[in-house]
């Protein structure tokens, strides 16, 4: 069944794909920008008046602060500078604490990184898990389950885990969270809403894949629905789940606000969810150009992961359109 | 010396290791685990006045003076004596000898100059605020100096008191603010920055050799911990969590339902009513607001008692002047502040608002609304406020909106009410809010309330300052300019195996004398 495809096809595939997450690093760039620029309330004035109990900041220290920070030039020269300077990876300084968005963002995404890539590989085992078991014979009690997980407030879990593992038996730290023993439960929190999607997308895929005839026929000659589902059901399946576990990805970072929040851990959702409610915009332009590379990163190595799973994505974006692949 | 005896020699620092591991028992290597509720984004207390800021820089830095709790008193601290001018504009102090900051250099005079000449420069709120009308400090010798004021400056003492006049080694007096921000401003105090790491913890370690303490502090030496780690927990289910298993020893900002369990079993409350202008109702002047007669209808409907039984708890009280009862130069004007809802509704019936069909008041037409701008989100204490008032037929709105939005809209003045309390245990926080000579955020009109205000602000005694505060309090009263709601109190939660924790006047944590058992 080997096919030999266009020699040029893979790197003009993932040339074009390549194009598409830079347009899409343009874009969060931009639009982030402009919502900024547009939305009420001067992050200036916020911040010398914040962090002072919002008592009021005579308007020539505002001025010569704005000044200072370059916020009294011309919006398309600001944003010329910054797209300019964020091409090279300087996003700029922090309004808020005056340091440079590039080092806030080294320091917190190690601990961000290690929390959503465990929660990532979790999500996927348990919902792979969940989803072969629920296809198993006696397991259809299971295919409730992820519809319930998935609608259960992310905070709500951090707190009852705290809650069980922490306090009643005291087993695993809450707060802070350096090390294995920290990174259990905030993963575990993260993990819940992500391992459910899985669960619940390749579960039905796996139920559609399972009443493919070539599967009958593979009972028909004996092979146990174990063996079935394992060796050609999961496989054959895999494709929306992947595709799922790329949009995850994205989520991971909504989801790091809150987890890091209840679990008191530094990183990067912790920045944003500050950086936001104060309007602290190089960070915010920071974390978003972040955030959107790992996401077209992740979107992309998905995409090349298709023709690894499937020969037949391989062919259909040949020029000549034609379908050569035999199906097994 | 035999060969055995220079190895003996040699060895004797080894054996000398073990005894003086032994010598400190574990307690005293003990760190002090502290959960706040928020990271204050800047640790600087010359930039930032933020609770959580000064609860970490108050260990590191210290002041000219310190203020007694209990009776308000100046008293000496990195300064042995400090006298004021009979004209009030000039102020001398005398340092004591032997003090070093933590990099080495000798806290002189001139350190106090630079501090201060650096501290007039930052954006004039805050602590660089107690500094206005800086005309310099005079540098006599090593360890005297004079610090001039264009007016006389009646606050200037207390103000030497608190964190944000915390004297700093000249060289980082004039580093980048940003650094200083991250912790990286050197001071005399009883801790050393270990590490801050943003949005998780900050670490400090004991000073050693520290031997320059307030003259209120029990201890005269060094910390009796070996360091304080300060955790930031916004959630308070996780900060309580964190207290009751063991895993910090002090939690900050209990909340009212978590306060019963902290009251006994291996746990207590440190509660301290923070001094300065109470939370209060802060009136704008110049909408529907500007008739005395609703204004006052505000003051007298409020029922204050009710706010601290239903909402708030027993730790706080209701408020019974503009100023709160620990504050220098606060009186009792409780019989100013009582709760005659009939009175009110007079006064609203005078004033031409007259009840509609759906209970709200109306006049020509307009209902009577008024629009409470708050910084999201609404504290439940506003809920029970806003109910107070629709039964006197106001309508009140509640309008929570992000921290940005807040500032902008609060310097526009498109708002009726909203609360700004200052925290500061000095009566001089009356001219702060209410002088028409600064951002007059209420617009009030200027009156002989800028007279009374300046006036305290330039006595040079107790009996006239007394005076004057009690004129501008009398004023702000009679003519309703604002609503002074309750007693503002911090709790934090301690478990009994701390010892000595104090708090300053200011309310802010005191760690110099904490054992851990």
């Amino acid at each position: 069944m080997s096919s030999s495809p266009d020699r040029r096809a893979v790197p003009r595939y993932v040339a074009g794909r390549l194009a598409q997450a830079a347009v899409v690093v343009w874009a969060a760039f931009t639009v982030v920008f402009a919502i900024q620029r547009l939305v009420p309330g001067d992050p200036v004035e916020l911040m010398l008046s914040g962090r002072n109990g919002f008592e009021a900041v005579p308007p020539e220290d505002v001025a010569r602060v704005r000044a200072e920070l370059g916020f009294d030039r011309p919006v398309a020269v600001q944003y010329l500078d910054a797209a300019v300077s964020a091409v090279r990876g300087d996003f700029g300084a922090s309004i808020q604490t005056g340091r440079p968005v590039a080092a806030m963002l080294a320091e917190a995404l190690p601990a961000t990184l290690t929390l959503g890539l465990t929660a990532l590989a979790l999500s996927v085992a348990a919902g792979t898990l969940l989803a072969v078991a629920a296809n198993l014979p006696h397991g259809g009690a299971l295919r409730a389950l992820p519809g319930l997980a998935v609608s259960l407030p992310s905070f709500l879990v951090g707190l009852v885990l705290i809650q069980l593992f922490a306090l009643r038996w005291p087993l695993l730290p809450s707060l802070g969270g350096s090390g294995l023993p920290g990174l259990v439960l905030p993963a575990c929190t993260l993990a819940i809403p992500g391992a459910a999607l899985v669960a619940q997308v390749l579960g039905r895929s796996l139920a559609e894949t399972l009443r493919e005839p070539y599967c009958e026929t593979l009972r028909a000659t004996g092979a146990s629905t174990v063996r079935v589902v394992l060796r050609h059901g999961l496989r054959n399946a895999a494709i929306p789940a992947v595709t799922v576990a790329g949009v995850l990805t994205g989520g991971l970072i909504g989801g790091a606000v809150v987890v890091e929040t209840v679990f008191s851990r530094q990183g990067v959702g912790r920045i944003v969810q500050f950086a936001v409610s104060t309007q602290d915009l190089p960070v915010v332009q920071g974390v978003v150009v972040v955030a959107a590379v790992g996401f077209a990163g992740v979107n992309l190595a998905v995409d090349l992961l298709y023709p690894v799973l499937d020969p037949r994505v391989r062919t259909v974006r040949r020029p000549s359109g034609a379908l050569r692949a035999v199906k097994a | 010396m035999p060969a055995s005896a220079r190895a003996l020699a040699a060895l004797a620092p080894l054996l000398l290791l073990p005894a003086c591991a032994a010598d400190s028992s574990p307690a005293a290597e003990a760190v002090l685990q502290i959960a706040l509720p928020a990271d204050p984004g800047c640790l600087d207390p010359q930039q930032t006045g933020q609770l959580a800021a000064l609860d970490v820089s108050r260990s590191l830095v210290d002041t000219l003076t310190d203020q007694d709790p209990e009776t308000g008193e100046i008293v000496p601290w990195l300064a042995q004596e400090f006298t004021a001018s009979a004209d009030g504009r000039s102020f001398t102090f005398v340092l004591r000898e032997g003090v070093t900051f933590s990099d080495g250099t000798p806290l002189d005079a001139a350190a106090v100059k630079a501090t201060f000449d650096r501290l007039i420069k930052f954006p004039a709120n805050g602590a660089p605020a107690y500094l206005r009308g800086y005309q310099g400090t005079k540098v006599a010798d090593s360890r005297n100096f004079t610090v001039a004021f264009d007016a006389p400056n009646a606050q200037f003492l207390q103000a030497t008191s608190g964190a944000g006049f915390g004297i700093l080694s000249p060289k980082t007096a004039a580093a980048d603010p940003a650094e200083r921000c991250r912790g990286s401003f050197v001071g005399s105090g009883p801790f050393v920055l270990d590490h801050y790491t943003a949005n998780q913890e900050v670490v400090l370690k004991r000073r050693e050799g520290y031997a320059w303490p307030s003259s209120l502090a029990a201890n005269d030496g060094a910390a009796k911990v070996a360091g304080a780690r300060f955790v930031f927990v916004p959630e308070a289910g996780a900060r309580t969590g964190a207290l009751s298993s063991g895993q910090v020893a002090v939690a900050q900002n209990i909340q009212e339902a978590d306060r019963a369990r902290f009251q006994s079993g291996g746990f207590q409350l440190l509660t301290k009513a923070v001094p300065g202008l109470v939370p209060p109702l802060s009136l704008n002047h110049a909408g529907v607001l500007g008739d005395r007669r609703l204004r006052e209808a505000l003051l007298l409907g409020v029922d204050r008692q009710a706010l601290v039984d239903t909402v708030l708890g027993a730790q706080f009280r209701p408020a019974t002047s503009v100023l709160s009862s620990t504050t220098p130069f606060y009186a009792d004007r409780a019989d100013r502040l009582r709760h005659d809802p009939d009175r009110a509704k007079a006064l609203l019936d005078e004033a031409g608002w007259k009840p509609g069909a759906d209970g709200i008041r109306a006049k020509d037409g307009a209902p009577l609304k008024l629009v409470w701008l708050i910084p999201a989100p609404t504290p439940p204490v506003n809920e029970l406020v806003q109910q107070q008032l629709r039964a006197l037929g106001i309508d009140v709105e509640l309008r929570a909106v992000p921290p940005a939005k807040y500032v902008e809209q609060q310097q526009k003045g498109e708002f009726d009410l909203t609360a700004v309390a200052v925290t500061r245990a000095d009566p001089d926080v009356l001219r702060n809010i209410f002088s028409t000579k600064g951002a007059n955020l209420w617009h009030l009109p200027s009156s002989e309330l800028d007279t009374f205000l300046d006036q305290q602000a330039s006595a040079t005694d107790g009996k006239a300052r007394q005076e004057a505060v009690d004129k501008a309090v009398t004023w702000i009263l009679d003519h309703a300019d604002t609503v002074p709601l309750y007693e503002n109190s911090l709790v934090h939660a301690v478990s009994d195996k701390v010892k000595g924790l104090r708090l300053d006047a200011s309310a802010r944590l005191g760690l110099h004398d904490v054992e851990l058992s």
